[in-house]
């Protein structure tokens, strides 16, 4: 398929594929039962791409406005078999029975000949002009023309002087204000046929691929284009951002971890697109994609789950020790070590920045207390740190759960990746696929990172609160309880998607 | 160090026990889906072959005429590929609803007889189908009668007289058929005309066998059979064995037109009009390239859903888009029956006024059960009861049992005085759908005829 074509085709149809659009988010709306609009609104901005690709034309148009064509392509001559609505060509009709005779053809061939050479151009890649030749098409026999008055079939041949190449087709013959017209024209050339619908909004054809340079910006546009949807894709709901929120936010993460996070999860997705994309393809005869999809959820929830109860549980028993060791102490008893950086604030005294900050390293392991974490953390680990860099204990940021929480955020592929990647694949564009895929991810890579970093940073804000509330002394729990939630609620609905839920309740009742 | 290696060691494992499990999905999908889809249907109704992959029909039809198309480059003036390639473009027409490719095969199949115009019966036939798809029955009779007569005419007699109500007609044809080849389809015609008739078991038996005789190369018959099918169940009101056939079918054929619309139809019975609108949308989705014969019962249907959802403003919107399509197409695709019961939803009087004579002319056309039907409710909406009895007892007279149809004939004998007379109609109402109530009424009309055809 012609990239360029693609391009002008994407732009032409704006208008009416963001009213065909509509309809995809009614069908999801009511596939998945979104109820509040605040998240619909969410989901929109995500299908609106996936409409603006995906749609063509819509499908109001009817009999009277339809024509068909079959294009035969020769070496100097193109032949065009046209059945077409008789009233656009009324001029020849001159019985006004919606048919033009034989006849009518012969009496009114120049007229037609300037009708149609007005509307339908031909042009070599010179941009020179067929000359055009009207003919009655051969009829049957008539009791067996049944053509319901409405249509009727000519001939018009284009001729050029010397070998043609790069022929253009310029459709123009559309009923006046009727939108929705179509052509559904047979192209047949030397080794090659294929099907075209011209619409108002699709009126050019291009025989052959244009300039490497015009290739060559196709292929930018395109991969461009699945950056910027990735991106765009990153900002609907799932892969793991309200995770990967809650968890930073509610840990002693750096900048470091929130782009090891957003890698992760950006890796993990590209995987699962690929693998899912070639379970797509052995499995199509016995499976259908979106079957997995559900399985794929419910797995990525268990992990999320799992993952949310650690935290919890660590971070309770960190509260518990915390609220212990508050009673038996107080903070201006410098019994610990508390290093702030970048803040000054009560309690403490700020000249005890002794220690080597060299050693936040995974190769090492100390028996002293560590500096990352800021004042709404401060005060989480007590007694005993331990110096896992960059902060192993169950209520820090460990690598490991990072690294879990990465995969489960990108494990379930998003269906518009892999539409991408089967796209291709159907069109024998395996490797450029892959290409699109993977400029895909770095969208997506883009947005979560970033949104990562927003958070770390965005963290200091808080710095200024005071330590002794209660609420931010649990709020690395309830950030964890928050990620079991959700954890929870992936899982049930996925286990909805796949069913089990109604058949459990079949079974009951 | 050691707790880092004894970490690295448990998240390895950890990882391995995942991917293990992602590369179990698909296996224990394969049996999951398996078991599950036994509790769910019927074996008898199950389709026992390999899927098509998406795709894959349409695939095949272009990859077939582009065949077509070298040969008739190679050899310009040969009728018979063209004949060949009409077939094609026909079955194109048929697999994706697409109304330009029947325009297609028509200019293809009379371009074809041009070129030869004599022992050319292919192209006649294809002509023959066009028409049909154009409710022209008339032209597809006449037609078909220009051909020697063979399995596929015999389908065409079928269809055209059972469309027209000329059930003797229609039944002796599909038996001539089955005598023939006792196949998928030709059983499922009978089945058709069986159920016109009113013999509910005798239509069942066939549709057991046409299933039991399906081949694994025929999946646009296999969709089309349990569509038809559920529609039987969905009149019956086993709703949940409705249901399950037009998954099945949709399982086979993902995007399946009539499946899908059904399946809407399905749902605005039980009031989900949510998912009934989730229908309707995603086959605007996948009808994308060019207008289908299905467009005009999915705005209905949308204007229907929007109506019982509290949303007339929306109703009127799509209740008109139907309006402005039916009124186009009534040259193409003959629906006057269509704009007549649209008019008749809408109900000003002079939508009642239209739509009377709408349904006077086609009465001339064609006099099967669901026209009588269409006619008779124009006349009771003009007061005329008198005549709409008569109409409605001339439906009747087919022997087909419908709730639909005996709702109005009951409603009309009470309109006319005749209580006992009414109150034996609603009776048989209830007994040939138990489930027939308000939602039931609500739903009726919304579904693809039992032709396929619309």
């Amino acid at each position: 398929m012609n990239v360029d074509d693609s391009v002008l085709r994407f732009l032409f149809n704006l208008k009416l594929k963001l009213e065909r659009s509509k309809l995809l988010v009614n069908f999801f709306k009511s596939k998945f039962k979104i109820q509040k609009p605040k998240l619909f609104v969410i989901i929109f901005s995500f299908l609106l791409p996936i409409a603006l690709i995906a749609f063509a034309s819509p499908s109001l148009a009817h009999w009277a406005d339809l024509a068909v064509a079959e294009i035969v392509v020769g070496k100097t001559e193109t032949q065009i078999t046209l059945t077409f609505p008789t009233g656009l060509a009324g001029l020849a009709d001159d019985n006004r029975d919606n048919q033009l005779s034989p006849d009518e053809v012969r009496r009114h061939q120049e007229d037609l000949r300037s009708f149609f050479s007005d509307r339908i151009r031909l042009t070599d890649a010179e941009d020179r002009n067929g000359i055009l030749t009207v003919k009655e098409s051969l009829t049957p026999p008539p009791n067996l023309n049944i053509t319901a008055g409405t249509h009727s079939t000519l001939v018009l041949v284009y001729t050029w002087p010397k070998l043609v190449r790069g022929l253009k087709i310029n459709y123009n013959l559309f009923l006046p204000g009727v939108p929705t017209a179509r052509c559904l024209a047979t192209v047949m050339q030397p080794g090659k046929s294929q099907n075209v619908i011209f619409s108002p909004e699709n009126r050019e054809f291009s025989l052959i691929q244009g300039s490497i340079w015009q290739s060559a910006m196709g292929v930018a546009i395109a991969i461009g284009g699945a950056f910027v949807w990735g991106a765009m894709h990153a900002m609907s709901p799932g892969h793991g951002k309200t995770i990967v929120g809650a968890y930073l936010a509610g840990s002693r993460a750096t900048a470091q971890h929130a782009l090891f996070l957003g890698l992760t999860t950006t890796i993990a997705h590209t995987t699962g697109v690929f693998a899912l994309g070639l379970v797509a393809l052995f499995a199509s005869h016995y499976i259908l994609p979106e079957q997995i999809y559900p399985w794929l959820s419910f797995l990525s929830g268990l992990m999320v789950v799992a993952i949310g109860l650690n935290l919890f549980l660590s971070r309770m028993a960190s509260v518990r020790l915390l609220g212990k060791s508050h009673e038996g102490h107080s903070h201006a008893d410098d019994d610990h070590s508390h290093h702030h950086h970048d803040h000054s604030h009560h309690h403490h005294d700020h000249s005890h920045h002794h220690h080597d900050h060299s050693h936040h390293h995974d190769d090492h392991d100390h028996g002293h207390s560590h500096h990352h974490h800021d004042r709404a953390t401060q005060t989480q680990n007590p007694v005993g740190h331990s110096h896992l860099p960059p902060g192993a204990d169950g209520d820090t940021v460990t690598w490991r759960s990072l690294l879990l929480l990465g995969i489960s955020g990108g494990l379930v592929p998003c269906p518009s990746a892999l539409v991408l990647l089967l796209s291709a694949i159907a069109i024998g564009q395996v490797s450029f696929g892959l290409v699109l895929v993977l400029a895909f991810s770095l969208g997506l890579a883009g947005v979560l990172t970033g949104l990562g970093l927003l958070l770390v940073f965005a963290k200091r804000f808080f710095v200024v609160l005071p330590t002794h509330l209660r609420l931010l002394k649990v709020l690395p729990a309830i950030s964890a309880i928050f990620i079991t939630a959700i954890g929870l609620g992936i899982t049930t609905q996925a286990l909805m998607q796949i069913g089990l839920v109604e058949a459990i309740l079949d079974f009951r009742f | 160090m050691v707790v880092v290696q004894s970490k690295i060691q448990n998240l390895k494992s950890k990882i391995g026990i995942a991917l293990i499990l992602l590369a179990a999905i698909p296996v224990s999908l394969y049996f999951f889906s398996g078991s599950f889809g036994e509790q769910k249907l019927d074996a008898t109704y199950r389709y026992r072959f390999q899927r098509p992959s998406r795709g894959n029909i349409t695939t095949d039809l272009q990859r077939e005429i582009a065949f077509y198309q070298e040969r008739i480059e190679v050899a310009p003036n040969d009728g018979l590929n063209r004949a060949f390639l009409a077939k094609v473009y026909l079955r194109m027409a048929r697999a994706t609803g697409e109304a330009s490719w029947y325009l297609l095969a028509e200019q293809t199949a009379q371009q074809s007889l041009a070129k030869l115009s004599f022992h050319n019966d292919g192209a006649i036939m294809v002509l023959a189908r066009v028409a049909v798809a154009r409710h022209d029955f008339a032209s597809a009779i006449r037609l078909v009668k220009q051909v020697q007569q063979n399995e596929e005419t015999l389908s065409v007699l079928v269809t055209a007289n059972l469309a027209t109500g000329k059930i003797s007609e229609a039944l002796s044809a599909a038996n001539a058929l089955v005598d023939k080849t006792p196949s998928l389809n030709s059983l499922t015609l009978r089945a058709l005309v069986l159920v016109a008739s009113g013999k509910d078991a005798e239509a069942i038996r066939d549709f057991q066998q046409a299933l039991a005789a399906e081949e694994p190369e025929e999946t646009g018959s296999s969709v089309w059979t349990r569509t038809l099918l559920g529609r039987y169940y969905f009149k019956r009101g086993q709703l949940k064995l409705a249901r399950q056939l037009y998954e099945e079918a949709l399982r086979v054929l993902p995007q399946y037109p009539p499946a899908l619309l059904n399946l809407a139809e399905l749902e605005v019975r039980q009031g989900d009009y949510r998912a009934a609108e989730g229908h309707y949308s995603q086959f605007f989705l996948t009808s994308q390239r060019s207008p289908t014969v299905y467009d005009h019962v999915v705005m209905r249907g949308m204007a229907r859903v929007k109506d019982l959802s509290g949303d007339p403003d929306g109703a009127a919107l799509w209740r008109d888009k139907a309006e402005a399509r039916l009124r186009q197409d009534l040259t193409g695709f003959g629906h006057r029956r269509e704009l007549a019961r649209l008019l008749l939803e809408r109900g000003s009087s002079g939508d009642v006024e239209e739509a009377l004579s709408l349904m006077q002319m086609e009465i001339r056309d064609r006099r099967d059960a669901e026209t009588l039907d269409s006619l008779a409710w124009a006349l009771s909406r003009q007061g005329d009861w008198q005549k709409a009895r008569q109409m409605v007892q001339s439906a009747l007279r087919s022997g087909l049992r419908d709730a639909g149809l005996f709702h109005r004939a009951g409603t009309i004998e009470q309109a006319l005085g005749n209580q006992s007379g009414a109150n034996a109609f609603f009776r048989l109402a209830q007994e040939t759908d138990p489930t027939f109530d308000e939602n039931a009424q609500r739903a009726l009309g919304l579904g693809v005829g039992l032709l396929g055809l619309n």
